[in-house]
Parts: C-alpha cells; structure tokens; sequence
C-alpha cells in the first residue's frame, strides 16, 4: 500500500483510458508456432530471404497503358497462334479456409455473403485484377509456386488459361511492363545481397513472338561489393517507338550481417553516420555491454518520433574496421541517382532529365515526376519522347500531392482539386463547390471518384468526405493533434490544437484509408507528418446503410455483430488492419478482418492498402512481413456469394 | 497447440495428456495466463512510451509472440513483463526507422505510404501526457515501467538492461521533469513502492 500521490495516480488513469485493441492470445500462440516451424525449415531458405530482405525495388505490374495514337488499340491487334510452350495452368486461387491459420481458434465469423481468396500479388491473376479487365491477356508475373521475388516469365492469356510464353529464361529482377505499339516492353533489376546488381530491359514482339533483352548501362545500376548493398528502381512510359526507361538508385547501406565480425558481436542499429571521415554507428544499449560509459547523445531524427538519447550509444569506426572499400564508401556516402533512356528494342539511348537537379524520377502513365532537394515537378511526356512541364511549374512539396492517369494530373491542396493535362490549361476547382454524385463507386474509400463542379465533370484524387450530397454546414473533425475544419464560407483549414492557430500554409492534405494526413511543409520535403485526422465523422448521415448479416471481427475475436450506424464508424480502415468493404451500389458493408483472412497477426502486416471494386469483386492489397523481415505482397479477392 | 485452452484446463489436460506433452501443456497455459494478465497493461506502458497506441499493440503482440517461443526462459525472469516492454520499444523504433530510411531514400514512398509513421495515434492529449513525451525515452521507459507496471527500480533496471543506479537516476531525473511541466501534480513519487503485483510474479529485491 502506499500513500496518494497525483502524479502517479494521474498518470495511470490516463493510461487506462486507453483501450488496445484486442488481439487473441490464440493467435499469439499459432503464430508463434508457425514461425518456429519456418525457422526449422527455413537454413535452405536463407539466401532467398536475404536477397529479398535488401529488395527496396518498387514492384510495378504490368500497366496496361492506353496505346499512342500510331498504334494499333490492343483489343485490335492480331492474335497468333497460341505458344508452343506447354500450358502453364495457373492454379486456383487459395480459398481462405484453406490458408494455415495459426492454432486452432473459435469458428470464423459468420461471411456476409463474401467468399475471400488470398492470391500472390504477383501471379498473373492478381495482375490482371489490377485493371478489372476480365480481357487482360499479357502478364509479367512469377510462376505459380516461384519464390516470387526475383525471376518473372511472360504470360499470355488468349481463353482463359494463363501460358508461359517466352521459353528462354528472363533476366533476373524485371518487374515493370507495358504495351507499345505490337510489343511489351519490360524492365527491371534483380535485386542483391551485395552491391547493387545491372538492369536489363527487353522487347517481347506480339506478332514475331521474339523476346530480346540487352543490360542496362553500368553508370547507374551496377555496383559490385561484398558489405554494402544498393537499391534501385525503375519505371517504364510507352512513347510512339517504343518506350522511355527511368532508373534510379539509392544510397547503399552497410550489410551488417558480413561486417559484424568486426564489430566483436556488438549489434548496430540503422545506418552509420559519415562523421570527418569515420563511421559512427549506432549501438543499442540494450545489446551493448559497455553501455553506461561514453553515452553520446544523438540528434533526434523526427521521423522517427522518439528520442533516442541516452538509450543508445554510438561507436566510432573507419571504413578499415569494417572490411569497406572505397567503392564501397562512395556508394554510401552518395546521393540518389537518376537516369532516364529511350529504349526501341534494341537500342538504348540516354535522354537528359528535364530537371538537372533532379536526385530521382519516375514515370507513370505518360507523366514524369523528379525529385530534388527543393522538390518535385512533373511533366507531361509528349509522343516522341519531349518534355513539357506541368502544372504551371508548382513544386509538390509546396502545394499538394498529384497523381497521374491517362496523360492527365489531378491532386490537391487545401480547399482546392487541381487538374492538368497535356493539350489543357491547369484548372483549380475549390472543393466546397463540389457536389459529389452517386458516380462514386466507393465513396468511404480513398478511391478515385467523379465530381461535377460548375456543369463539368472531373476527375478527382483523394476526396473521402464525401457521399452524396454537398458538405454545407461547418464541420470540424479532430484529430490528433490538428483539427480539420470544413467550412463553406472559409474553405478547408488546419488548426494546430496545442496552439489553436492554423497551420501555415503549405502544409497539405493527403488522405490514407481512414485518415487524412497532414504532410509535408514547405522546405522538408518528404518529410513527416504532424498528425492525423480521422474522418469517419465526415460520413455523411444522409448515406443509407443496410443492416448486414455478418460480425465486426479482429484478428478472430468477435467485436460486436454487425449493425453499422454510418454516424459512429470507427476507424477500422486502419487502427484494426481490417477491411472495410462496400457492395457496388456504396449502401451494404461487410467487415472482415485482413489479419484474420490473410492468417496472420496485425503485427505482420507491412502495408494495406484500400479497398477497390473490380469486375464486381472487392479487391484489397497489402503486404506482410515474413521472417527476416522480407516482404511478401498478396491481394485478397472477395467474391459476394448473394 | 492453442487447442489448449486455459478456458477448458481439464480439455486441454486430455489433449496434452493424449499427446504426450504435459510440459508443453503447462509452459503454455502459464503464457496464456500470462498474456491475458499483462497484455494489455504493457500495451499501455509502451504506447505511452513510443506515443501509438496502435504501433503499440502491433509491436507489443510481436514481443508477445518472441516471449511465447522462449517461454521457459522469458518466465524465469523475475519480470516477463519488462522483457516484452523492452522487445516491443525496439520492435517500434526498428518499424520507426525502417520507415524512415525508405522516405529518406525515395520520396515518393512518403506520398503513397503512411500506414507505418509514427504518428501519435490513439494516445489522449493532457499536460501530463505532453510532459510525459517530452522526456528522453530512457527516461520515459521508466517512468513508465515503475508507474504503469509498478516495477521496482531493480526491476525497471533488469528490465531495460541498465545498472540500477542508472535506472534510479533516470527516475528522479524524468519525475523532476514532469513535476517542473505539471506542478498541480508534484508530491514525490520516488519514495513509493509498487501497489500491488501480479501474481504470476514473485518477490523481487527493492534495493
């Protein structure tokens, strides 16, 4: 027993207001089960896990990209005889039920009418989900029970059934395709334990039936080293003879697992630190047995969002210490690098980047995007392969978040929808003007969406508040720590709750499932973000909701059974890893728990992602962490039985 | 194996007894016990500590899950508890930093991908709290080990890897910070003992 005391007493009623979600210790335990089993299995394993450990290449799936005027649509190009390659048939997809589940646990909730199937994001099935064309027919995919990290065949699909047909095998690591003309263009890098491996890039010709490759030039890609490993990316636009390449790479960054030798068994922690020509390398305290003397304080990296003075110490070595050469010290030390080069098939030619300041580069959907310290800008790439800048020369981190389509921009900042497309002015549409119609297939979800402003209609990026109707009334949504204010006679504003002032302008809205974040002011580029704000309270309770058949689940534990009131959704978009779904018509839902389909914990999730609806089937991705931390990406498909 | 329900012991006897696995039987009742005693209490300490809730759940089930597969040496600590709460601070500084280094690296990965930063998410806002925050996690970690879990300072100290004398410094250091930002709560608490303990935990030295 001891006395009152405010402080303590105080602090543990804060601390039980808080309610974790629930997790079942069922799962602690299955879970715990299977990755013992993993392990036991997992020594032969281990070189795979370690190359796709390193991996940080952005997977892009084949892109079925609208054809330049001179070419041929796809759906008209000539089909030839099928393969002579032997049918490759890809096999069902996993029925959830038959997933290893972790232990044995409670029967599964009741399904409100929804068959969920787990597939490989990378199998041909999974791809041509991507674009809900029942007709996709080409596919840049693992074969069925292939690792899936490294080799990638092509595919072809004329009758429904998936056939392998290029025979020779690909060069390792391509992962991005596209159409141009009567050929698939296709890219990519095999990623490496050490050093940073050369890109290829290769032309399969429809009609002929040829595939030719050729590497990519060494000045950015290759990188040969024995402690540190590279990563790359690359993305690929058709243009009106053949397509526009870009590349980039990364700094490196130390493979501790080769160097921890020289380390006499202490572990380090991230990255080390350039410091006049040493290495200084974060040591856990934790692990560190000399860990009360010589604590260095080190700076607080605010992305992280936790001090980490005085719980770590640091150790000064030099690239001797380590086993580093000075190819190796260059490439740790280096910046981003970019490159970008045409690419007919045969030839690769290099092509200046618009922005010779610009550190990396993407391209999408006839749209490149560079990337420097002050930035981003984007361009338009014109058929022949030019650039022409858009959005009158905004810089990204200066005002809002832009995604392309169809050689169009459209993205956001405060109040305002903006748009741009290549042969049109850039227009600005303030969203209290905007009245969202029911063309919004999933208007709880941060989907794409239709709105008409003024008699036009267009297209628009991130708008989650929204149901039918109009926002008209002044609305508040706190959250932590901003609190968002809708207002119509004031526009959309931020308000700072600690000091009750708007935040300055600059800061910009981006929207995730169940969130709107505040991202980015002006001069960190790329950098964190202050807070988030939910916006389950912008629903609108004008909006319809049926009552389901089915039960609110979390990682198999039961929540409650379903009775959706739309005026108090919580936030299980995100804060419960769960899926939130919606039928076609946006009136009915169901909820599942991703963790519970998928057969895992919230815990291994690496990423999720929104929920769409293709070809009347609810489509979700995400990611998990296996063991050493490579990551898997799956796509759950879910099929209404009623 | 988590058939065996702590619900149904004399269920779970038969099966474990069928099996021939009665020490595997009780290492995981005891974690079942465990779990459900302290889970939650340890959520809460590490989410005041990292400022997220939800990465504190996340991480706290993973250091649940690394406790459960090495149970018999986890539980012969004299406080599981502090063993989980270390496991999962680093668990979320690691998901932290790897989050970090991907932003650093490629900005567009900032833009796209949100889900894992490290916002301050589920965690109330009060004097207390931001004071709280504003202390070095050191100090933080046991300040909240020895309010929320009620460890003793050997505890916080075995907890945490550190000497006692250093967790006792920390203590008086992070509660002289929070008395000076929260003065209307400032009797001193560096004299109190632990109120009360689990019971699956045994007696400890205070010293």
């Amino acid at each position: 027993m001891h006395d009152s005391n405010p402080l303590r007493d105080e602090l543990q009623r804060q601390a039980a207001a808080l309610s974790p979600s629930s997790t079942s210790v069922d799962m602690i335990i299955g879970t715990g089960d299977r990755r013992m089993r993993r392990r036991r299995t997992a020594g032969a394993l281990a070189g795979v896990v370690a190359v796709a450990t390193v991996s940080a290449v952005g997977i892009q799936q084949l892109q079925r990209v609208e054809a330049p005027p001179t070419a041929q649509p796809l759906d008209t190009v000539p089909q030839p005889e099928p393969a002579t390659a032997p049918a490759l048939t890809v096999p069902p997809p996993i029925e959830v039920d038959q997933i290893e589940i972790a232990g044995a646990r409670a029967a599964r909730p009741a399904e409100p009418g929804i068959t969920w199937a787990v597939l490989d994001a990378d199998s041909p099935e999974a791809i041509a989900l991507r674009y809900g064309d029942t007709t996709e027919r080409y596919a840049l995919a693992t074969e069925p029970a292939s690792n899936g990290f490294t080799t990638r065949s092509l595919y072809e699909n004329l009758d429904g059934e998936w056939v392998k047909i290029v025979d020779d095998v690909l060069p390792d690591g391509l992962r991005t395709a596209t159409f141009s003309g009567d050929a698939i263009y296709a890219v990519g890098t095999a990623p490496a334990t050490a050093g940073a491996a050369p890109g290829s890039a290769g032309r399969f010709d429809i009609a002929a039936r040829t595939w030719s490759s050729i590497p990519l030039p060494d000045e950015v890609m290759s990188y040969t080293s024995d402690h540190v490993s590279a990563s790359s990316d690359m993305s690929i636009s058709p243009l009106s003879d053949g397509v526009l390449v870009a590349v980039n790479r990364y700094p490196a960054w130390v493979d501790y697992e080769t160097v921890v030798a020289s380390l006499d068994g202490i572990e380090p922690v991230g990255q080390p630190e350039w410091v006049d020509g040493a290495l200084r390398v974060i040591v856990s305290c934790d692990e560190d047995p000399s860990q009360e003397s010589g604590s260095t304080p080190i700076a607080t990296d605010v992305l992280e969002g936790v001090d980490i003075e005085e719980f770590c110490d640091t150790r000064t070595l030099s690239a001797n210490d380590l086993g580093l050469t000075e190819m190796d010290v260059a490439a740790l030390e280096s910046t981003p690098r970019s490159g970008i080069w045409r690419f007919d098939g045969s030839t690769l030619t290099s092509v200046d980047l618009p922005d010779p300041a610009a550190e990396s580069s993407s391209i999408s959907n006839g749209v490149l995007t560079t990337w420097s310290a002050t930035g981003s800008r984007t361009w338009f790439i014109t058929d022949d392969g030019g650039f022409v800048e858009a959005l009158d020369g905004m810089v990204e981190s200066d005002y809002g978040s832009f995604r392309s389509f169809d050689n169009q921009l459209a993205g956001g900042f405060g109040s305002y929808v903006v748009t741009d497309s290549i042969d049109g002015p850039t227009t600005a549409i303030d969203l209290r003007s905007v009245v969202i119609d029911d063309s919004m297939v999933n208007p709880h979800l941060n989907t794409y969406g239709a709105a008409t402003a003024n008699g036009a209609t267009v297209s628009i990026v991130q708008v989650d508040y929204a149901a039918p109707g109009t926002i008209d009334t002044p609305t508040t949504i706190t959250g932590s720590g901003y609190d968002l204010v809708i207002d119509p006679s004031n526009g959309v504003t931020v308000i700072d709750q600690s000091t009750g002032q708007q935040v300055t302008d600059g800061y910009r809205l981006v929207s995730t499932p169940g969130s709107i974040q505040l991202v980015a002011s002006p001069g960190l580029s790329g950098s964190e973000s202050p807070g988030t704000v939910p916006t389950t309270t912008i629903v609108s309770p004008a909006t319809t909701v049926e009552e389901t058949v089915g039960t609110v689940v979390d990682d198999g534990v039961v929540l409650d059974e379903f009775d959706i009131d739309p005026a108090t959704l919580p936030m299980w978009g995100t804060q419960n890893r769960a899926v939130l779904a919606s039928t076609i018509d946006g009136e009915s839902y169901a909820v599942e728990s991703l963790a519970d389909l998928v057969g895992t914990t919230e815990g291994e999730f690496a990423d999720t992602g929104q929920i769409e609806v293709i070809d009347g089937r609810f489509v979700a991705r995400g990611s998990v962490y296996g063991n050493s931390d490579e990551i898997r990406s799956f796509v759950l498909v879910g099929t209404p039985t009623v | 194996m988590s058939s065996l329900s702590a619900e149904h012991p004399t269920a779970a006897l038969n099966v474990a007894a069928t099996i021939g696995d009665l020490e595997l039987f009780v290492e995981t009742t005891s974690f079942e016990t465990f779990y459900r005693e302290r889970r939650d209490a340890v959520v809460r300490a590490v989410a005041l500590a990292i400022g997220d809730l939800e990465q504190a759940a996340d991480s706290t089930d993973e250091a649940m899950i690394s406790a459960y597969q090495r149970w018999s040496k986890v539980s012969a600590l004299d406080q599981p508890a502090g063993w989980v709460y270390r496991v999962a601070v680093n668990h979320s500084r690691s998901r932290f930093r790897r989050v970090a280094r991907k932003a650093r690296y490629n900005l567009s990965f900032v833009t796209d991908h949100h889900d894992d930063t490290p916002f301050a998410n589920g965690i109330g806002d009060s004097d207390l709290l931001r004071a709280l925050h504003e202390l070095p996690l050191a100090r933080r970690s046991v300040v909240v080990l020895r309010v929320l879990l009620e460890f003793s300072e050997h505890e916080c100290a075995e907890a945490l890897g550190i000497r006692p004398g250093t967790a006792k410094s920390r203590l008086h250091r992070g509660l002289t910070q929070l008395r000076q930002s929260v003065p209307h709560l400032s009797p001193d608490l560096t004299s109190d003992r632990p109120s009360h303990r689990s019971p699956n935990e045994g007696p400890h030295d205070h010293a």
